[in-house]
């Protein structure tokens, strides 16, 4: 029976292993074209570079415009998705806690924001009344708000499924209920805090939308719109546009994989018992 | 013990007035230009009642996009679904390296769809193409075909890339659903002699199944949301055989035709407020009372 | 409930600093903190879609960066994607957040974008004068010039290679039926006729555009300016819908190639040089950077003839060219203009166009000797039937997307060419009623 169990373990594992070859072959693309000649490069194949460029990565790294949307694209990304976590935990909390009528509109009216369109206009003139436009608050806030329904979301779930005897305690000790909240239930939360941490980390990172429309100086734009420009300037140079495409994301990966440990935990507790 | 004072109001204050300010106001707003004849070339603002919602549903020419956005988010939902699910039950074994195959099939998911786009672009090209070649080579070249050129298959050519990419966003969403079965249940059926296929629908399912809810209203928005994945991939082509409708909407937007382009957007969002309510509510009746 | 307020004192308190921050950095937009070595200037913003600056080059970087040397100004370039960009272009200009200084089409292409409203009149720039004349008519708008141009206009044809003809005996076709025999014999000798970038909307709306002068050459009036006012529709062109049946033969009967749906732009050069495929449809300098990338095809003595399709043997410059435009209420107009006559330097016009030898040919500045290619002297020797100019440029609302997406369905077999017709003018009629109220 145990022998029987390992034999198709094993073979699962194979199996796995040989899926896993489906989703890694186009990445394989990319980095192996990222360090061919341009003509080798000119089709993009998995056939091995003859000889390794690795000035493809010297040259797309010249640019030194290229440091500054990095740290762009870390301060944006980092403060973004730090404040919609803070703002859904303490949201979702009450939300979750304290359940009237009320609390369960607002819980609704945060979930329209998973389908609602986001209209350009709009939003400019908004940021304009606030005299938000073409600021890095703005553009936090923003994006803050992008995130806050799906982190409230997988936040709700989580802490419905805490007990509340906790808060009475904590109150009893005499804690008020910020410091009782950040000091007793959001160390509870960790796991769908990484969760929300990781997700819109990427999401910011990725995205081209707010620059684009909202923030009217390049210098406050970050990796993903270097890429852009990369794919003009190297059109049809395969190997420069692949270097540029793994530059920026390799960072994003890195974060990813300190992160994916707790991805799984996270979404246990959050979005499934929700 | 008096709720309100724990559980104080002022902790959703700040959370909603960012969201609502900065996302939901200005998205609601937008809608109102939709009963408009507002574009790039007039002055002058005037109301048309749904005159804009009429012309899409007596053009002929906006059946395939929907067809076609809603063919992508049954077919992405259920195969992601799928797929992850099946990831997600093995990889919840002891199979040797699974945390680098968690790693492994979640990736792609870091990607943006700009570059999984132009990458998958050279893929499915019918002559220099990996897929082709491959194909080729394992001597079954008559299954080589072009994949995003042929109408009869572009669609399906753009399922498979967001399958390819988001499988592992579902598989991660099934193993943290299957972290809390019981063990001691699938024990007990062992006992009574079960299948492996009995134990998955007595035990696991009934304990996963928020997971299949939450995964399924996921999936049916963003596939009903698409745009980018398509756009790089095929810009809609080959001639409209794979425009969806948020590329008909960025069209007519670049045109200039801003009040048919948020009637589209509109119709779009009263469809997925639909679906989402219904799926949310089928959800709350599942998890208990969380809604 | 101490902690509660406490908290939302925080709240505001941060809000408003926020605030406060983002008055003074939105004040700020001139300052130039960045680098430090630079002398004091304004920081002038400028908008462009990715394939119209700094292609396969980093001159628009250089240029920009000199005249940051030289003033002490700064140019914030503000680049994005191309399918963004026109409707990034719309948004700013709706909502008053305005560039100092964007690219647009010139002629009527620039129609969409209000000029009356948001083009500064350049008209009095001292570089006006010495423009080309195409380029001085095209920069204009109601009489008064709007752009400011380094760019170069040219015809799409198809390029081939003389040498392949000869070796098959073949001569350039003049109509439909003479194409189709060089066509029958490359093909029985295994190369491609055309190679035909087809996954490209915008390459099948230039393929189908050539027909326009033949077509206002055989019209009784002004057919560009009847179509402008809609008195006249595309369907009722017989020549366009001969040109469209035409193209669609030559697709089905693989003169343009197997797959050619797949072929992407970028993917020309390759392919071209390969020496699998015979002709391409492209513009006059395409020759030039396929033998840079090239070298060893001898790209540079190709040659080049009219689209042959229902009886065409015109030459059919284009009309159209990227332009810059101030913006008219712009506070730093001045330096715009400043700039604008900083990149009108004889010096800073040569490193332009050196950098950018798809616009060599035909240069805007009369002062920047052309380097006319072989494709585009014998597209015009082999273009009996007179000149006129391209219908992509000169049309009202025409869309390169729209016409694309319509040829593309036509080769598959959902529409028939004079349904493609139709198919554009109700696109058009949308934007015309749109007009009228």
């Amino acid at each position: 029976m145990i022998r029987q169990k390992r034999i198709a373990n094993l073979l699962l594992t194979l199996l796995l292993w040989i899926l896993v070859l489906l989703i890694v072959v186009p990445m394989a693309m990319i980095v192996l074209n990222s360090v061919k000649s341009v003509n080798e490069s000119a089709v993009m194949s998995l056939e091995l570079p003859t000889s390794i460029h690795t000035e493809n990565f010297t040259q797309v790294l010249a640019d030194k415009k290229i440091f500054r949307s990095f740290f762009n694209s870390i301060f944006l990304s980092v403060a973004s998705a730090t404040l919609s976590m803070l703002l859904s935990a303490l949201a979702a909390f009450t939300l979750a806690r304290n359940r009237t009528k009320g609390n369960r509109i607002i819980y609704i009216v945060f979930l329209l924001g998973l389908v609602v369109p986001v209209n350009y206009i709009m939003t400019v003139r908004v940021l304009q009344t606030l005299q938000l436009i073409n600021t890095y608050l703005g553009a936090i806030l923003l994006y803050t708000a992008q995130f806050i329904p799906f982190t409230v979301f997988i936040y709700y779930g989580f802490i419905l499924d805490t007990p509340k005897t906790l808060d009475e305690a904590a109150l009893i000790d005499g804690c008020g209920s910020v410091r009782m909240f950040f000091k007793v239930i959001f160390p509870l939360l960790k796991p769908v805090t990484s969760t929300a941490m990781v997700l819109n980390l990427l999401n910011c990172w990725n995205d081209f939308i707010v620059p684009l429309y909202f923030l009217n100086s390049s210098q406050k734009w970050g990796m993903v719109m270097m890429m852009y420009n990369y794919f003009s300037k190297y059109v049809s140079s395969w190997n420069l546009v692949c270097a540029a495409m793994l530059v920026n994301v390799l960072p994003i990966v890195i974060i990813y994989i300190a992160g994916q440990k707790y991805l799984v935990s996270g979404m246990t507790a959050g979005a499934v018992k929700g | 013990m008096n709720y309100n004072k724990i559980y104080s109001k002022w902790f959703w204050v700040p959370a909603f007035a960012i969201f609502f300010i900065l996302f939901l106001l200005p998205s609601i707003l937008g809608v109102f230009f939709s009963f408009t004849n507002w574009n790039s070339m007039s002055e002058s603002l005037k109301w048309v009642g749904l005159e804009n919602y009429k012309k899409i549903f007596e053009s002929g020419s906006s059946i395939r996009p929907f067809a076609n956005t809603i063919f992508f988010a049954v077919m992405t939902s259920v195969l992601k679904g799928g797929f992850g699910l099946l990831l997600a039950l093995a990889l919840n074994r002891r199979v040797y390296g699974r945390n680098a195959l968690r790693t492994l099939f979640f990736l792609p998911m870091v990607l943006s769809n700009v570059i999984v786009g132009l990458v998958f672009q050279q893929i499915y090209h019918p002559t220099t193409g990996v897929l082709n070649q491959f194909l080729n080579l394992l001597g079954m070249g008559s299954l080589a075909h072009g994949w995003i050129i042929e109408p009869g298959l572009v669609m399906w050519s753009c399922v498979a890339v967001e399958v390819w990419k988001a499988s592992g966003f579902n598989m991660v969403i099934f193993l943290a659903g299957l972290q809390s079965v019981p063990t001691d249940l699938y024990e007990a059926c062992d006992m009574d002699g079960g299948s492996a296929w009995q134990k998955f629908i007595k035990v696991t399912l009934p304990f996963i199944m928020p997971s299949v809810v939450i995964n399924m209203l996921l999936n049916v928005i963003s596939g009903l949301k698409v745009f980018d994945v398509i756009y790089t991939l095929t810009n809609g082509g080959p001639g409209k055989m794979s425009e969806v409708v948020e590329i008909v909407i960025l069209n007519e937007f670049a045109i200039g035709n801003y009040g048919y382009g948020t009637a589209y957007s509109t119709l779009m969002f009263v469809v997925l407020i639909i679906i989402s309510v219904s799926v949310i509510k089928r959800y709350a009746a599942i998890g208990g009372d969380s809604v | 409930m101490k902690a509660n307020k406490a908290f939302c004192a925080v709240l505001s308190i941060l809000t408003a600093a926020g605030i406060l921050s983002s008055c003074g950095t939105s004040n700020g937009d001139g300052d130039t903190s960045q680098g430090g070595n630079n002398k004091k200037g304004v920081t002038l913003s400028y908008a462009a879609s990715r394939t119209w600056v700094n292609r396969n080059s980093t001159v628009d970087d250089e240029l920009n960066q000199k005249f940051t040397d030289e003033t002490g100004n700064q140019i914030d370039f503000q680049i994005s994607p191309d399918d963004q960009y026109a409707n990034v272009l719309q948004t700013k200009l709706s909502t008053g957040e305005v560039p100092d200084i964007f690219m647009t089409g010139s002629g009527v292409g620039a129609q969409i974008y209000k000029p009356d409203k948001y083009f500064a009149d350049l008209s009095d720039q001292e570089w006006v004068n010495r423009y080309a004349d195409y380029a001085k008519k095209i920069t204009q708008i109601d009489g008064k010039t709007v752009g400011f141009m380094t760019w170069c206009v040219d015809g799409y044809a198809i390029l081939y290679n003389p040498e392949t003809y000869a070796k098959y005996n073949l001569s350039v076709p003049t109509n439909y039926a003479e194409f189709e025999q060089v066509c029958k014999t490359l093909m029985d000798n295994g190369i491609t006729p055309v190679y035909e970038t087809g996954k490209e909307l915008w390459h099948w709306a230039a393929f189908f555009g050539q027909v326009g002068p033949l077509a206002c050459k055989n019209y009784d009036g002004d057919l560009y300016a009847d179509l402008n006012s809609n008195k006249v529709k595309f369907a009722d062109i017989p020549e366009l819908e001969e040109y469209l049946a035409d193209m669609k033969k030559a697709y089905d009967a693989g003169y343009l190639g197997e797959n050619s749906l797949s072929n992407t732009w970028d993917s020309a050069y390759e392919a071209m040089a390969s020496g699998k495929y015979a002709g391409i449809l492209v513009y006059e300098s395409w020759q030039t950077e396929l033998a840079e990338k090239y070298p060893d095809c001898g790209a540079e003595n190709w040659e080049m003839y009219p689209v042959p399709f229902a009886g065409n043997n015109m030459y059919s410059p284009s009309a159209s060219a990227i332009m810059r435009v101030a913006y008219k209420d712009s506070e730093r107009l001045d330096v715009v203009k400043e700039f604008f006559d900083f990149l009108a330097e004889p010096e800073n016009l040569q490193l332009y166009y050196d950098n950018n030898p798809a616009l060599q040919p035909n240069p805007s500045f009369s002062d920047i000797a052309a380097r006319p290619t072989k494709g585009g002297e014998t597209f015009v020797a082999n273009a009996a039937g007179g000149a006129g100019e391209d219908i992509n440029s000169s049309i009202l609302y025409w869309n390169d997307q729209l016409a694309g997406s319509g040829i593309q369905e036509m080769l598959m077999g959902t529409k028939t060419p004079i349904e493609v017709l139709q198919a554009l003018d109700a696109d058009r009629q949308k934007m015309f009623d749109a007009t009228e109220e």
